[in-house]
């Protein structure tokens, strides 16, 4: 038996059990304010509620209180030239319920880009002044040598 | 004697324009110069008197089907409501219920079984009949119960509908026994009116929500509403429920609240629970529906148009997971007492003129009991207030109150021959609202702002 | 050694081995008091490992790494290393893999909505790799035993059926509850077979096609040893039958087209 088939479940029979899940979640951020114990995540389309709960308390070790899922329709957007209409893949978002002593505030991933990115540019601003300073001051002797100077 | 009299009138009409026109040319300059009060002509204050305007003509209009109809006239499909429900009570929804019903929710102890025997009304003697009565009551229910479930057509496949179908058999049969002993020592019993299964709905607008994502995108982008874009808006909700039974009267309950202590500045004072997210995110529904508010009967003029008691089930919390926690029930059964109360409440007044845009003039009272045959709680309702809309969220000094019990048990079990075996049985606590019967000051439902309706 | 090796190696050993197993044997154990356990054992504090996350924060990725722009990681696993590794080590090696993806994915979806750039998106493809070879030694190894024991592979059952085109495909088998002379749903949802005149004029012109195709194949290939004996006449022959095995070449070197340009030295 592959990994991927199972047999047919009727009822009395052994419960399922799914030895190597495939299925992917994806934590994103919430596209409307929910209180702080409400997360959001994007899952394959193919899970269901039940999939999702044993899927964050048995693999991640959540305490779930209450799962809701929907599927969102992807967008669909006419092409500007031939016309033409093209489809986004739809998306299930799960809403996931922990206690709610539990909080959680998606993080913010890129409040040091902006800082790093400064300080970047201007260590090359300041090598770039350095060239043009170079150049300048040889400027007016033209195939020299750099270092045949004070 | 003609010519007099028409003499007399001449002069006397004469006398009036005279007058008149001295009085206008006196009064067409004064040492003051009267302005106009100035308006603000903002945007804002100007949607603001809009909106009084209108709630002041839902008020003058003269009936009440007038009113419902006046309401529900500017959309054709109804408005977009959050669907208030009796069965659906999504986990942490106590906080979210307190704040779309603006109540003040008190929890009563348990009553100790010494104290329930010392407290006066478990001494008086036609308890002995009673509980014997209640003891027959409850077992004829259980058999009639069973012998429901061995007929394929009449008995329900899933454990909601079991216990939904158990309580009503139980609820019927206690409140024919009750009010049949109790009608001996309280006279107006006799004039009660009981509904069975009536149907509940009410219809109000609640401020203070924070406003949805296409609302603040489309704000953002014009530039003088920028800074307004994230200010709250108002969301209609809309109860539907369906109680076994319920009880009302001619008169109505004396309230426990006075006037002085319903009104607050400061609701954080009172813990009063703000929850600004869209409902949705805790699980409720929206929907498309007209403005409908029905209290289970048909209103007239002298009739019982007062609510005493209402049975709710509560058949649905059977089905909730067990990773909501051990307090979930409790907080539950809070959240459905207030809803179902306030619903009710602002049903009843609807019919007495009032609506979430005009308030109350005097404060209404019920009583509900939450039960599923077994477990009962019991609360109490008082409705202050129906103003809860825009920003009467913040400025409305009045607020709601409720009190209740964790849900006792009536009876341990039912033996499989069908012997009940009472434990503690709570008949005063069943019945608690006898004790606060009193007759008020008849009410004119139909006209507002009488003297006689003031508050005090 | 790129993280995602790291993590397998250590982890697996030690910290998450405790984890997993107690996972797998009592699943309904609370979360905080499973992760404290784990922090508690003894060879936790001996092997350097990254961090341990807890909960929702295990959807992200180190912080540290949060404002880089380049992530270094090692290579994907192979299938020869997984081959060697016992069942109970690839069962924990794919729940590791599976949370290194959804924090991938959950990164890669966060960097499109804020318009950053992903760093090493490469990092979602070694992964992958590695859960499919993983897969694939998973498939052999149930492959094995099935046939040690039954006799028989395991996988799907398939066979090849026309449909109703009369096209060759491929049919999964699968199972059902009734069997198949009661199941009349199947029986006509199956509807292998095919006839009518439509169907044998489609078939007509589409074998045609299919003839016509291989002819010129075959014309094609021939055309071009021809050209290649022409222009080159001490080719060698064992490469050119080598290259086309379908092509007479012997025949080939006597006609007329693979003859070049210059008079042929008769008699020499």
């Amino acid at each position: 038996m592959s990994s991927r088939w199972y047999p047919i479940y009727q009822r009395g029979n052994p419960q399922l059990r799914v030895f190597l899940p495939n299925f992917w979640m994806k934590l994103v951020r919430p596209e409307e304010a929910q209180p702080p114990n409400v997360v959001t995540f994007s899952v394959s389309t193919e899970m269901t509620i039940h999939d999702v709960r044993s899927y964050l308390e048995k693999i991640y070790k959540l305490p779930v209180i209450d799962v809701r899922t929907r599927i969102a329709l992807g967008e669909t957007r006419r092409d500007q030239t031939y016309g033409y209409v093209t489809k986004k893949d739809d998306v299930k978002y799960a809403y996931v319920t922990l206690p709610k002593t539990e909080e959680f505030t998606f993080p913010e991933l890129f409040e040091k880009k902006a800082e790093i990115k400064e300080k970047e540019e201007k260590s090359m601003d300041e090598s770039k002044n350095g060239f043009r300073k170079f150049l300048d001051r040889n400027k007016k002797r033209p195939g020299t040598p750099g270092w045949y100077s004070i | 004697m003609l010519k007099l009299t028409r003499v007399n009138q001449l002069r006397a009409s004469y006398i009036r324009f005279v007058a008149q026109a001295t009085s206008a040319t006196s009064n067409e300059y004064s040492c003051q110069p009267e302005y106009p009060p100035i308006r603000d002509l903002t945007h804002k204050a100007l949607k603001r008197r809009e909106a009084n305007d209108w709630h002041e003509e839902i008020r003058k209009v003269p009936t009440v089907e007038e009113k419902i109809i006046k309401v529900n006239m500017p959309r054709y499909y109804g408005y977009k409501v959050v669907d208030f429900n009796d069965n659906k009570i999504p986990y942490n929804a106590l906080p979210v219920t307190q704040h779309y019903t603006r109540t003040v929710l008190k929890e009563l102890p348990l009553l100790s079984a010494d104290e329930t025997e010392t407290s006066e009304f478990s001494s008086v003697a036609f308890l002995k009949t009673a509980r014997d009565d209640i003891i027959d009551a409850l077992e004829l229910a259980h058999d009639f119960y069973n012998h429901q479930a061995t007929l394929p057509d009449v008995a329900p496949s899933d454990s909601v509908n079991r216990e939904r179908q158990l309580t009503q058999i139980i609820v019927e049969q206690l409140n024919r026994a009750l009010l049949q002993i109790l009608s001996a020592d309280y006279p107006h019993l006799n004039d009660v009116e009981v509904d069975y299964n009536p149907r509940h709905e009410a219809f109000w607008a609640v401020g203070g929500v924070d406003p949805p994502k296409n609302v603040v995108k489309s704000k953002k982008g014009r530039d003088w509403q920028k800074d307004d874009a994230s200010e709250s808006v108002d969301r209609l909700v809309q109860y539907t429920g369906a109680p076994y039974l319920s009880l009302r009267h001619r008169q109505q309950l004396c309230p426990w609240m006075t006037d002085g202590e319903s009104k607050i500045m400061d609701p954080h004072a009172r813990h009063l629970p703000r929850f600004n997210h869209d409902a949705r995110t805790l699980g409720y529904r929206t929907s498309y529906q007209h403005a409908v508010n029905v209290p289970g009967y048909w209103p007239s003029a002298n009739g019982a148009n007062f609510g005493l008691l209402s049975f709710q089930s509560r058949a649905s919390l059977q089905m909730r997971h067990k990773a909501y926690g051990d307090r979930d029930l409790q907080e539950a059964l809070h959240a459905l007492a207030i809803k179902s109360s306030y619903a009710w409440l602002l049903a009843q007044a609807n019919y007495n003129g009032f609506n979430t845009y005009n308030d109350l003039t005097y404060p209404m009272n019920t009583q509900t009991v939450i039960t599923n045959g077994r477990e009962w709680s019991f609360y109490e309702y008082q409705l202050n207030t129906l103003l809860l809309h825009s920003n009467q969220v913040n400025e409305n000094p009045r607020v709601n109150f409720c009190r209740g019990t964790p849900p006792l048990p009536l009876y341990a079990e039912i033996s499989e021959k069908g012997k009940c075996r009472p434990r503690r049985l709570e008949l005063p606590e069943i019945y608690l609202w006898e004790k606060l019967w009193r007759s008020t000051i008849r009410l004119e439902p139909w006209r507002r702002n009488d003297d006689s309706l003031s508050w005090n | 050694m790129s993280t995602i090796l790291k993590k397998c190696f250590n982890l697996a050993k030690t910290v998450r081995t405790a984890t997993i197993t107690s996972l797998l044997t009592a699943p309904k154990q609370q979360w905080q008091a499973l992760s404290a356990a784990a922090s508690q054992t003894p060879h936790a504090q001996m092997m350097h490992t990254s961090p341990m996350r807890h909960g929702l924060m295990e959807f992200f990725d180190d912080p540290k790494h949060w404002s880089e722009n380049d992530i270094k990681v090692g290579r994907a696993w192979r299938t020869d290393e997984l081959r060697i590794k016992s069942n109970k080590e690839l069962h924990q090696l794919w729940f590791i893999l599976l949370k290194e993806r959804n924090m991938l994915l959950t990164m890669e979806h966060e960097c499109n909505d804020k318009m950053e750039i992903f760093p090493s998106p490469e990092r979602i493809d070694k992964v992958k790799i590695s859960m499919d070879n993983l897969e694939k030694v998973v498939r052999e190894r149930n492959t094995a035993y099935h046939l040690l024991e039954t006799g028989e592979t395991g996988e799907r059952p398939q066979k090849r059926v026309n449909n109703a085109f009369g096209l060759q495909v491929n049919y999964k088998s699968c199972e059902h509850v009734l069997p198949p002379f009661m199941n009349l749903k199947w029986i006509k949802s199956r509807n292998i077979g095919f006839g009518g005149r439509a169907v044998n004029r489609f078939l007509l012109k589409y074998r045609e096609q299919l003839y016509n195709a291989k002819r010129k194949a075959k014309n094609r290939s021939r055309n071009e040893v021809m050209m290649i004996l022409r222009r080159n006449p001490n080719f060698d022959l064992e490469v050119l039958r080598r290259k086309f095995p379908d092509v007479d070449i012997d025949k080939l070197r006597s006609a007329d087209k693979a003859r070049g340009h210059y008079v042929p030295k008769v008699g020499v």
